[in-house]
């Protein structure tokens, strides 16, 4: 038997074996075996470009001494095995399971189920003023105790606040809710020679659903106070200048905008200007030839010019009509007046002018001076605050003084805070009535520790309602909304995509994309961030 | 006196002369006169005087010297005078004169100077100086050609010819020398005449010449620098030049010829980086050429730049903290995980670590289905590139799993480790054969096949092996095979082939060409077999067009395509002009038919419209009411008529072919850059999706900034098609570069398609291949200071972006195994310098922006804005390493991969 030493190279180590010339490769293969614990069935040996066979003869195979081979192969206990657990994969999933997850990542939108545009992106503009949606979602659907005029508003509101849940859990359907509002408003319910419901003014829509909100809204304990029951978005007037409006309902502590409106008579210098004290949801951005930023046609929508009987004069006379903001609103709502009636074709045009609006808002300027007095104050003081905030990174000292300032600062965020999460808590636990009393008492402390106004003067773009096409009862309209800081999605019906901030500047108008028609800000509690 | 009366009086002083002019002139008027006496003595004398006043002017080159300005008048005079002599000495002398004069003259059709230096002493030519000599040269020139046109007498042309060149490279005027005899086709000429002092300008101007001119010249000047650099003994500048040439007995013969041992290893380095192998029987050289080490060089290179930790796929995407929690959703998507298995293979390609594959690669495996999976346990092996020692036995274990598709990705990854390696045991060809037999006990499928066929390709590309050549012949001529494995086949034996013009493979090719018919010949894998056909004659300019008339034979549409492909590939990197004008045209023919068409169709629609105009008003309003479903309507109906334009594939494989031609010579590359911007705008469909892909191809790993900006507004292109184009392409432009920018507009678009399953898919690979081995790698087949260019590289990018044509049936499909042939094309972009024991010693650099140093004299710098640093080091396209100080003598001039340092026996400084 003659047996030369060969080399074999296995990983990165190398063997100095004797082999056996006339014996079958295998013999080989179980050498190796008790160096690499490889079995021999699952060894692989290569020699000059092939792999040695069983079947092979080392000599045929023409093998010197000192000749290398290699051998490849894994022992037993490093082999894989599969899984047990199978992956699922997205592709192999129904396709409705898939459009589900895809719609898990992003906020649900609200499938238009036959012109309800206007609908779904009014709801989704609402839905994403956070202190509304935490007021809708808290209603108590119980009907105890309400006029009877109040029923209808709050069946609705009760409604809004499935959809809410829905579009909170991610499978909203917005057919109940608009089949309701379509019996409260019939001439939301219009037709078409076909039978298809029309395209409505998302304006009216807005104005419509804010009534009844208010309506609903209306805390019970306050409905024993209330004695007129006037609809809310009416003006109310008030003569005398002590009788301030009362903003009385959610709805109106939201969104409720106090006048000060000064008249003065331009056909005589004789009569005494009257002031008197109204209060709007809205702010209205008028837009003609030289309006080019919202600013400009929200001071134009301030200093009108009316007709109306004078007492002094004893006939119809012109005045001049100045109004100033006696209350700022947590959230702000400006709405464009791009629709104008056009007698001669019957519809409402638009005007698609470019009117930029800011993403922070200063109404400082459109304050009463009342106002304007505590605004000033507030903004002093965070300035200081922000510069000593400042001055303190900078030194990285803690200076006492600075610690009292900023106590005097925290103790409403901590309270704001803390008021959100027992509130959410209380929805999704079973309410235990005592401790419900418990918190209305709380919230009521809260709230009147804390005014919910605005009181800096600064507002923040939250979300924008916009308009395709030619007039207002056609065409498309969608919401772009920020869902959290600096995340914005366009909820284009049922079709949600997250957007960059920049693209909200696409809004201003101009060409025929989609046009700013209600522009929704929130307050600032603190300095506006220059960017 | 005022400073404006001292003007007037300067330049009343130019325009009446100065009294020296005056005198001057006077003097040589009465030179002249004197010239007109019959008296040759005198004749003499008068010469002699105005020879030496010529040569002692001092004239600027604008402006004529003085004396010759004077004469000008009485040229015509003298050369009456010059006719009536008779010969003697005088007469002679009196030519040259005539000579110089004539440069003066502005008649440049007679060729004065010229006529009278010959008449003249003609071995006398520098006394006038180098502007005369420069003058004169031009005149021969056009001379020489007229005469060799009209096949008149060229041997007194010859010898004067002779005569300038010795001149010229004697007087540092080495491109003149070198343009005349480019002009008189007589370059080996300057053989004799270059010496220590001027070969190296000599040579890097051919050779920037040789990029210009058409074939065959450009090979003889090749031929000529190569002569040059071995008689000088340049030995790694020779073997530059016959690497270029593709000469194996040139390189053999100067492996031979070089005596010494040192250079003969680095010498063996540069051929390893072509895969070019001698047979010798010195093994420490075949070790070199046989790139086993590359590996380790390569290892140590990442060592020293500390980036051996694998990184985990968040940070490869660089995925900010809101959108983590978007991937940790329960589902797994094949798609991503599948962009993210090719994502992570190319970011650590080589490395030998990752986070996924390695450590776990069973768990992250079974993340994949199907085909995915076979890409998947592929990565494995681009992981392990070069590595066979370590990649073997770690792929060893997929190889007996239960499922086909992990067997063909572990047959696909052996293959993929021993790219551009050779080893002596071969174990791609031992393992992959026996997985090719259908008889062999391992039971191959189809998909299995295709592994190891790919395997095969990637293994041996640029080797010219026989016997895998055998191998895959037999799966080609198998009929029970699917087109897919056969077209895989076929481009395997094209790289492998690369370039060699091999008939019998060509005829291999052709055969199944003819034979495809019906289905397959529309199979989105078909277009491999004539690219591999492309390959094989990959540069090989005219050698194509007997193939090219065979191709006529195929049937159908099919035909054109293959021509296109063929052809394209023949004149790689060639720079042809008639070529590109030639494909431009074919793409504009193809935009008047479609234009025409158009016409028709609007013709006709119009005649609709008339018809319908009521029933469309009414339309119109109930499309205004309908509000959202509108816009939708609308998309689709774009979308449909996309989809009716014919797709010319073949205008696909033109656009690229356009780039394919231009590529390597940078002010092509500028032209084509410019041409595409017009195609984007007015081609047609196919044309624009290719254009990305040709951009991709021409700025492989050279991120151009304009590049960057045309692809970055290409990705958001309406047509998804061309997004995915240029999506794929921005990865390709940055490969390997980690350009911030690049980054910064992947990261950009993964959010902005974060919702569109396809183009996120490509995104991530992009991101994958633009980090490519952590920007220590590149794919751009240029090397050596751009002047040589890799062709199995070439092969493999063209092989991504051939599939990337009709990327929807195979990357998207099933076939993204696809993207793996991009490894022939991976490469280190690194200076590694090693001791004479081939152990890696740390030398202080200079790395920057290379200069072109063509023409200039001197000794100028040949890099720019550089830093130093201690190797191993980077370098980026487009940048020339040079040693910093003289602690070692490096043995190659162009510092670049791997080169040998001797050290210095005594440094002057330290």
């Amino acid at each position: 038997m003659s047996t030369i030493p060969v080399f074999v190279k296995w990983k990165k180590e190398k063997f100095e074996i004797n082999l056996a010339l006339d014996q079958p490769p295998l013999l080989l293969k179980t050498q190796l075996f008790s160096l690499t614990q490889v079995e021999p069935d699952k060894q692989k040996i290569m020699f000059r470009g092939k792999t040695v066979k069983d079947t092979d003869d080392w000599n045929k195979l023409k093998i010197k001494a000192k000749a290398n081979l290699m051998m490849l192969g894994t022992p037993a206990n490093e082999r894989l095995e599969e899984p047990k657990e199978k992956t699922i994969f997205l592709e192999d999933l129904p396709e409705d399971m898939v459009k589900e997850i895809e719609k898990k990542d992003l906020p649900s939108g609200l499938a238009n189920i036959g012109n309800t545009c206007y609908m779904a992106s009014t709801l989704q503009c609402l839905y994403y003023i956070p202190d509304l949606r935490d007021k809708i979602l808290s209603i108590n659907s119980s009907t105890v105790g309400l006029r009877e005029d109040q029923i209808a508003p709050h069946k609705l509101a009760v409604e809004l606040k499935t959809l809410f849940n829905q579009i909170q859990q991610g499978n909203p359907s917005i057919y109940k809710f608009i089949t309701l509002f379509r019996q409260i408003y019939p001439s939301f319910a219009q037709r078409d020679q076909l039978g298809m419901f029309l395209q409505q003014d998302a304006e009216e829509s807005w104005t419509s659903l804010m009534n009844t909100l208010s309506q609903a809204l209306i805390e019970k304990k306050d409905i024993n106070k209330e004695i007129n029951g006037t609809l809310p978005n009416q003006k109310t007037k008030f003569v005398s200048e002590w009788h301030k409006p009362v903003f009385n309902n959610a709805i109106e502590e939201l969104f409720g905008i106090g006048m000060q409106v000064t008249r003065t008579c331009t056909e005589t210098d004789k009569e005494f200007p009257s002031v008197s004290y109204e209060k709007t949801h809205k702010l209205l951005c008028n837009i003609t030839s030289d309006v080019n930023f919202l600013f400009q046609g929200v001071q134009l929508g301030l200093s009108q010019q009316v007709e109306k009987e004078s007492e002094f004069l004893q006939r119809n006379a012109v005045y001049n009509e100045e109004s100033r903001l006696s209350r700022l609103p947590p959230f702000l709502v400006v709405q464009f007046v791009r629709f104008y009636w056009k007698a001669d074709k019957g519809i409402r045009n638009k005007i698609i002018r470019v009117v930029k609006f800011p993403f922070t808002l200063d109404v400082f300027d459109f304050c009463s001076e009342q106002l304007s007095k505590k605004i000033q104050k507030k903004r002093i003081q965070l300035r200081e605050l922000n510069e000593q905030n400042e001055n303190e990174e900078k030194k990285k000292l803690e200076d006492a003084k600075q610690e009292s300032m900023s106590n005097e600062k925290d103790p409403k965020q901590e309270s704001m805070s803390i008021e959100k999460d027992p509130k959410q808590e209380s929805m999704s636990i079973e309410k235990d009535p005592k401790q419900e009393i418990e918190k209305e008492k709380e919230k009521e402390n809260n709230i009147k520790e804390i005014s919910l106004d605005n009181d800096t003067g600064y507002y923040q773009l939250i979300s924008v309602l916009t308009h395709i096409g030619l007039s207002a009862d056609s065409g498309h309209y969608i919401a772009w909304a920020q869902t959290e800081p600096n995340k914005w999605y366009e909820f284009d019906d049922d079709d949600v995509s997250l957007i960059e901030e920049k693209d909200i500047e696409q809004l201003y108008g101009g060409g025929r994309g989609h046009i700013a028609y209600f522009c929704i800000y929130q307050k600032l509690d603190g300095l506006p961030i220059r960017k | 006196m005022s400073k404006t009366q001292k003007k007037i009086e300067k330049t009343e002083e130019t325009i009446e002369l100065s009294d020296e002019d005056l005198a001057l002139k006077n003097e040589l008027e009465t030179l002249v006169e004197k010239l007109s006496e019959k008296d040759i003595s005198v004749q003499q004398t008068a010469l002699e005087t105005i020879k030496k006043e010529i040569k002692m002017a001092t004239g600027s080159m604008t402006s004529v010297p003085k004396p010759l300005k004077f004469l000008k008048p009485f040229f015509h005079h003298l050369t009456n005078i010059y006719s009536q002599m008779e010969q003697s000495k005088t007469k002679v002398l009196f030519a040259d004169v005539l000579s110089v004069l004539s440069m003066a003259m502005s008649s440049l059709n007679e060729r004065n100077t010229l006529k009278y230096k010959l008449e003249g002493d003609v071995e006398d030519i520098g006394t006038w100086g180098h502007e005369y000599v420069k003058h004169l040269l031009g005149e021969v020139a056009e001379e020489y050609n007229l005469r060799k046109d009209n096949k008149e007498n060229l041997t007194q042309l010859e010898a004067l010819i002779e005569i300038i060149v010795k001149f010229n490279m004697e007087h540092n005027a080495e491109p003149d020398a070198c343009d005349l005899l480019m002009e008189t086709e007589k370059i080996p000429l300057l053989i004799p005449y270059a010496n220590d002092h001027n070969f190296t300008r000599v040579c890097i101007y051919l050779l920037s010449c040789s990029q210009y001119v058409p074939e065959p010249e450009d090979s003889e000047i090749l031929k000529v620098v190569l002569q040059i650099y071995l008689k000088m003994n340049q030995f790694t500048d020779a073997v530059r030049v016959a690497i270029r040439l593709n000469d194996l007995e040139s390189i053999s013969n100067i492996l031979e010829s070089c005596e010494d041992e040192l250079l003969k290893k680095q010498i063996a380095f540069m051929l390893a980086r072509q895969l070019i192998t001698i047979e010798t029987e010195k093994e420490d050289l075949v070790e070199i050429m046989n790139n086993e080490k590359l590996s380790i060089y390569f290892r140590k290179l990442i060592e020293s730049l500390e980036i051996t930790e694998p990184k985990t796929i968040v940070e490869i995407f660089k995925i900010g903290d809101e959108s983590q929690d978007k991937l940790a959703t329960n589902v797994d998507s094949a798609k991503q995980n599948l962009a993210t298995t090719f994502a992570n293979a190319f970011f650590h390609a080589g490395f030998g670590r990752d986070s996924l594959m390695v450590e776990d690669g069973n768990r992250w495996l079974y993340k994949n289905k199907d085909h995915g999976m076979m890409s998947a346990a592929a990565s494995l092996g681009m992981i392990f590139l070069w590595d066979v020692d370590d990649g073997l036995s770690q792929i060893d274990k997929f190889l007996y799993s239960k499922e086909d598709y992990i067997r063909a990705g572990a047959l696909l990854s052996i293959g993929m480790i021993n790219c551009g390696i050779k080893n002596e045991f071969d174990p791609a060809l031992a393992l992959l054969t026996s997985y090719l037999e259908d008889e062999s006990e391992h039971n191959p499928t189809q998909i299995m096949k295709t592994g190891a066929v790919i395997g095969l390709g990637m293994a041996y590309s640029g080797t010219n092996r026989e016997d895998v050549l055998e191998t895959l012949t037999a799966i080609i001529d198998d009929p029970n095979n699917s087109i897919e494995t056969i077209a895989q086949a076929c481009l395997s034996v094209g790289l492998i082939f690369i370039g060699t013009g091999n008939y019998d493979v060509a005829d291999l090719f052709v055969k199944i060409l003819l034979d495809l018919k019906g289905e397959n010949l529309k199979h989105p894998h078909t277009r491999f077999i004539p690219l591999g056909l492309g390959l094989v004659f990959l540069g090989k300019q005219e050698d194509v067009e007997f193939i090219l008339v065979a191709l006529k034979a195929i049937e159908g549409d099919f035909s054109e395509y293959c021509a296109m492909t063929v052809e394209t590939c023949a004149y790689t990197a060639t720079g042809n002009v008639l070529k590109i004008q030639r494909i431009l045209h074919e793409i504009t023919l193809s935009l008047k038919n479609i234009a025409e068409q158009k016409e028709k169709e609007e013709k006709e629609k119009q005649e609709n419209n008339e018809n319908n105009n009521n029933n469309n008003n009414q339309n119109q309003n109930q499309n205004n009411r309908m509000g959202p479903n509108r816009r939708r309507n609308n998309q689709n109906e774009t979308k449909k008529q996309e989809d009716k334009t014919p797709v010319n594939e073949h205008l696909s494989v033109a656009v690229i072919g356009l780039a394919l031609i231009g590529m390597g010579e940078e002010i092509g590359s500028e032209m084509l850059l410019r041409t595409f911007n017009h195609l984007l705008q007015y081609g047609e469909k196919s044309v624009r999706i290719a254009v990305p892909l040709a951009m991709g191809l021409l700025y492989s790993s050279n991120p151009k900034i304009e590049v960057i900006e045309t692809l970055s507004r290409l990705t958001h292109d309406s047509n998804p098609d061309i997004a995915y184009s240029a999506i794929l392409a921005l990865g390709i432009v940055g490969a390997g570069t980690s350009n911030a920018r690049i980054a910064q507009i992947l990261k950009h678009l993964a959010e902005y398609y974060s919702k569109e399953a396809n183009h996120l898919f490509l995104v991530r690979i992009s991101q994958g291949i633009l980090q490519m081995g952590k920007g220590t790698l590149t794919i751009n087949p240029f090397y050596s200071d751009r002047f040589l260019f890799h062709r199995v590289a070439i092969g493999g990018l063209l092989a991504v972006l051939h599939s990337a044509i009709d990327i929807k049936n195979t990357i998207f499909g099933s076939s993204h195994y696809l993207l793996y042939w991009l490894v022939c094309a991976i490469y280190p972009k690194m200076l590694v310098t090693v001791n004479e024991n081939l152990d890696l010693v740390k030398a202080t650099v200079r790395v920057g922006k290379a200069v072109d140093v063509v023409g200039q004299a001197g000794k100028p710098k040949t890099i720019t804005g550089f830093q130093t640093h201690q190797t191993p080091v980077l370098l980026g396209f487009g940048e020339r390493g040079e040693m910093a100080n003289d602690e070692y003598f490096s043995l190659t001039n162009t510092l670049e991969g791997i080169c040998i340092l001797r050290e210095n026996p005594n440094p002057k400084m330290k």
